[in-house]
């Protein structure tokens, strides 16, 4: 297969916010508030025809992938092409890319190919020869591998300036109804282990070599939206949590696309993206994160989803007759 | 210093570079005065009935005036003149003469005063060169010919040696060349220098095969990414307006490519 074959398999498959794949970290998400375009890598080269900032070459690794997500299209029962770059062929495409001012760097995920340090293994590899032989200099984000050998998300680390592990699904109930090979823990440990690194290497504990530093540019992560039933409180209360435990930069939020069909997915008929409730998450996230409200004050057990018209400022202070007198 | 109180019945003409200009600053402020109109070679007819001076370029007074700006207005203005003299604004010479006739009276405040017409007009002028400088960092296409990287634009502002410092930092190891298709000039670079040429007859022969095969993948992963239940494309022109789209790869049919044997392929053709 050649790599124009490989790429359309590849990039179309990272496309969609429901894989491993997905970021959120190129989104357009000028929502007024006045954040603007947030572009990983600072630089947008382009914009698709959906709007959306091109700033990197977003591509998996690999889509042949040995689990069976629900919502998946790259799960292992779904019968569709497959596909693997080698690392040469991935590091030479970006490169090339680069050179011609089409892209800002490479943003890197990877289907579970074979098992999850073999996976590994092949992105490091791709990175090495993109650091080590061409000295790129470019941006690099990479999705690590839930279940690879800490070693090796540690390698991966040294590579990339901005790591993530999609959280995937808002709770566990719903990974364990739709990404049964995936757990709580394997998504967890390596971003704890991530954290860590990159605590250390901020502040001097542990000395690399070469004065490498990990993922100077930090940690973010992602969940789907509106694939399962779990409320806006409660993917408010894992954000709150996942900032302050982990430090993380972002949480993105994807808007399900149903690519798939299954019963324990939500119909594909006639279903729309939740275009506005991702959007109403991302007020809420702003809240958190630049006004220092907390979960518990815009949403409760009683009032668990924010109302699809009115802003979440404007709806806590609704819910607030006492602060705010008519 | 004194104000250029006087009206000079007569317009300047000067040669059209940036040091042309700042003689025609020497010339009024030994005169005191402010001429009618100045006006570029190439650009005369809207003079009208006035009589024309001739300013000549002379680097000693040239030199003079770029200095005094620093010193006795600010630096920053001295930065905001430069990208305001190479802006796209209509009559952008007298309003710099007005402006620095302003600034050498009351010194760096002049920047701040954004009621006055001038000053105003001009930052407007500069600030749409910093965008579109900004732009051509984002949307300017490189194509590999023999291993000189080469893009061509045709901006509305003379951003081009703005566009130095961000590509040489990026391609430090690269031998590039980036053609103002209006402007007739280039800017070419090596590893470790720069400068800009007169390129009055400029040809880009056919891409080579490798070449050809890059522009088609960037194609494809153009087009692959857009997901398509949300197509907007108003939302893509408000951030990438047609008008650059002439000269980026994603638009461009698809290449062809020349075989290896043809001599065009030596080099693109260069003519000065
Ligand atoms: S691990 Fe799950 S989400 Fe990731 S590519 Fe495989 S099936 Fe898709």
């Amino acid at each position: 297969m050649d790599v124009y074959e490989k790429l359309k398999i590849l990039a179309d498959a990272a496309k969609y916010d429901a894989s491993c794949s997905s970021s959120g970290v190129d989104r357009s998400e000028n929502d007024g508030v006045g954040i603007g375009t947030a572009c990983a890598a600072g630089i947008c080269h382009s914009f698709s025809a959906d709007g959306r900032c091109i700033s990197l070459l977003k591509v998996l690794q690999s889509n042949a992938c040995c689990y069976d997500c629900t919502y998946c299209t790259n799960r292992r029962s779904n019968d569709r092409p497959r596909a693997t770059f080698t690392p040469r062929e991935l590091a030479d495409l970006t490169i090339q890319f680069y050179r011609r001012n089409y892209i800002e760097g490479l943003f890197l995920s990877s289907a579970v190919w074979r098992s999850p340090d073999d996976t590994c293994l092949q992105m490091l590899e791709t990175l090495r020869i993109l650091r080590k032989e061409y000295y790129f200099r470019g941006y690099i984000h990479v999705k690590a591998i839930p279940g690879a050998d800490a070693r090796l998300t540690h390698q991966l680390g040294l590579f990339a300036d901005r790591m993530s592990v999609n959280i995937e699904l808002p709770s566990e109930q719903s990974l364990l109804r739709l990404a049964p090979d995936k757990n709580k823990q394997a998504i967890l440990r390596p971003m704890g282990q991530i954290h860590e690194e990159i605590h250390q290497s901020k502040h001097g504990l542990v000395r690399y070599r070469h004065a490498e530093r990990f993922a100077p540019a930090g940690q973010s992560t992602q969940m789907i939206i509106g694939a399962t039933n779990d409320s806006d409180y409660q993917i408010m209360k894992l954000s709150e949590g996942l900032y302050q435990k982990y430090q993380l930069k972002r949480v993105y939020f994807s808007a399900y696309i149903p690519v798939m069909s299954h019963p324990n997915l939500p119909a594909r008929e006639g279903f729309r993206p939740p275009l506005l409730r991702e959007h109403r998450l991302y007020q809420a996230d702003w809240l958190l994160r630049f006004y220092g409200f907390q979960a518990d004050e815009l949403l409760d057990a009683e009032h668990p989803n924010f109302h699809p018209l009115i802003d979440p400022k404007a709806n806590w202070a609704l819910n607030r007759p006492a602060l705010f007198p008519v | 210093m004194l104000r250029l109180s006087r009206q000079l019945p007569l317009s300047y003409q000067y040669d059209g570079s940036f040091e042309g200009f700042l003689c025609c600053v020497f010339a009024s402020f030994s005169a005191h005065g402010r001429p009618a109109a100045i006006v570029a070679e190439g650009e005369e007819e809207q003079q009208g009935f006035l009589p024309v001076f001739r300013i000549e370029t002379d680097r000693e007074q040239a030199a003079r005036v770029y200095r005094s700006i620093p010193q006795k207005i600010s630096p920053q203005a001295l930065v905001f003149v430069e990208h305001a003299f190479r802006s796209c604004l209509e009559g952008k010479e007298l309003l710099l003469l007005d402006f620095l006739d302003q600034g050498y009276d009351c010194g760096a405040r002049v920047l701040r005063r954004l009621t006055d017409d001038t000053v105003h007009a001009l930052t407007a002028a500069v600030r749409s060169y910093n965008n579109e400088a900004e732009q051509y960092r984002q949307f300017l296409r490189f194509s590999d010919y023999q291993g000189v990287l080469v893009a061509q634009m045709e901006p509305k502002n003379d951003v081009l040696v703005d566009l130095a410092p961000h590509f040489t930092a990026r391609f430090p190891r690269e031998s590039f060349l980036i053609y103002d298709v209006k402007r007739k000039k280039a800017l070419v670079a090596r590893p470790g220098k720069w400068t800009v040429v007169v390129l009055e007859d400029f040809v880009l022969a056919a891409v080579s095969q490798e070449e050809a095969r890059i522009q088609t993948l960037w194609k494809l992963f153009y087009d692959t990414i857009a997901i398509e239940s949300r197509i907007n494309e108003r939302c893509r022109m408000s951030h990438m307006p047609k008008r650059f789209w002439k000269y980026m790869t994603e638009f461009h049919p698809s290449p062809v490519a020349k075989d290896h044997d043809t001599a065009e392929n030596e080099s693109f053709l260069l003519k000065t």
